[in-house]
């Protein structure tokens, strides 16, 4: 039965399930492996047989165009120093502190006023512990750095990132954070704006701990997108 | 040839902007071809050349040498991409007709000797096949169609699919092996 899958194998009509069985099989059953390696020999050629058709007008800007304004998962492996090792909580504080006084001059009001209610919840919960901590490199034809520091407090996680030297935002442009996935799927970390030297910075409950690959943060033409439409100014692997 | 094509995909993986381009200027006509072989549309085609350009760019090391050769990784990564298109627009497509196959003047592709010495062989040995193993190769490797919808297609039992692909692929390449040398010289002629 199961040998009769290999030609859907082959064309990957198969369902993740019935794949990942004839994988299996395939380990075990010699005359498969034979057949599937004599498909790939006699169809290798087949793609030769095309009529060469001339490329559609403009394709090739068209193309790489698209493709580059995607940022290449090893440049930023590049441009990003290795994460910083892990240090104490109480180191974090400092850029903690610094963080929270970044957000706004409205914001430090706001924290005053929450400072008691804070205290309060620091008393009888568990305290916060840093869980890691990555440099965020500019990509190229852009300025700035940050830091990005991922917090566990109270049983959920939380980003904060703190950033400097980045342009300013003009008209309704900011800054947003965004979270990678494995898979590719981003996710919104918070938006910021700076001030007028260029320091900003956002904190961010994370909805889950998937298993995030990368921050990065992009210069958005509004502070609403859902998915990143600027280009990538900043970005490390996690 | 497939050395340089390593050289560029290793300069790739640093980001090398340039070094995609070139990759993208040697392959684009070849793997736009073969999308359009395989759709019949123009369109797909474009964006199944763009899909696997992407995923060169943004998936790091998904080619190593363990994999074969270069272009016929990227050719088997083109042909998923374009069976994949197919099956999402869930359109029929009209194939292009083999038969006017030998009637193109398109200029030789300079980079691709490959494409340019076997593609004449090639769709002269497929016009040789009897209709029936065509269709076959047609419609498992151009239309990456299931094992069930080739035998509905051409109206056979479920369990003969498997065995007519291999023998229409066998007769294929026992065309070529012998019909090579004539078929060289018949080209040749008409350069």
């Amino acid at each position: 039965m199961k040998c009769e899958a290999l030609i859907d194998y082959f064309n990957g009509t198969l369902n993740d399930k019935d794949r990942a069985a004839f994988e299996k099989h395939l380990a075990e059953c010699t005359d498969c492996r034979e057949e599937l390696e004599e498909l790939r020999l006699l169809t290798a050629d087949l793609p030769f047989a095309a009529e060469p058709a001339e490329p559609n007008d403009g394709m090739k800007e068209r193309v790489l165009s698209a493709v580059f304004a995607e940022e290449p998962v090893t440049a930023v492996e590049k441009t990003a120093p290795a994460p910083a090792p892990r240090k104490p909580a109480r180191q974090w504080l400092q850029p903690l502190l610094a963080a929270s006084l970044l957000l706004s001059a409205g914001a430090n009001v706001y924290l005053l006023a929450q400072k008691e209610e804070t205290d309060q919840q620091v008393a009888r919960e568990e305290p916060a512990t840093l869980a890691g901590s990555v440099q965020l490199a500019a990509t190229e034809g852009f300025n700035g750095q940050a830091q990005a520091s991922m917090v566990q407090e109270n049983g959920h996680s939380s980003v904060i990132l703190q950033a400097n030297q980045l342009q300013v935002p003009t008209g309704t442009e900011a800054y947003q954070v965004w979270l990678i996935n494995e898979a590719g799927d981003k996710v919104r970390a918070g938006t910021f704006n700076t001030d007028e030297s260029g320091r900003g910075a956002v904190s961010y409950t994370m909805p889950s701990d998937d298993n995030w690959q990368m921050i990065a943060v992009t210069l958005e033409p509004t502070a609403t997108s859902e998915q990143p439409l600027g280009d990538i100014v900043l970005a490390a692997e996690l | 040839m497939s050395e340089q094509d390593f050289e560029l995909y290793e300069r790739i993986q640093a980001a090398d902007k340039q070094a995609l381009e070139t990759l993208y200027e040697r392959y684009e006509k070849l793997l736009f071809s073969f999308a359009l072989r395989m759709t019949g549309r123009r369109d797909l085609s474009e964006e199944i050349v763009q899909d696997v350009f992407m995923k060169i760019w943004t998936k790091p090391n998904l080619y190593d040498r363990s994999k074969g050769k270069f272009s016929s990784w990227l050719l088997t990564v083109t042909r998923n991409a374009s069976i994949d298109s197919m099956r999402r627009k869930n359109e029929q497509t009209e194939a292009l007709d083999e038969r006017d196959s030998l009637k193109s003047n398109e200029p030789a592709v300079e980079d691709l000797v490959q494409w340019k010495e076997e593609g004449t062989v090639l769709r002269h040995a497929i016009a040789q096949l009897a209709e029936e193993q065509r269709e076959m190769i047609e419609l498992f490797y151009f239309k990456g169609l299931s094992q069930r919808a080739i035998a509905e297609e051409r109206n056979i039992p479920l369990g003969t699919v498997k065995g007519r692909i291999r023998l229409a692929l066998k007769h294929l390449k026992g065309h070529l092996s012998t019909g090579k040398g004539g078929v060289d010289g018949e080209v040749r002629g008409i350069d």
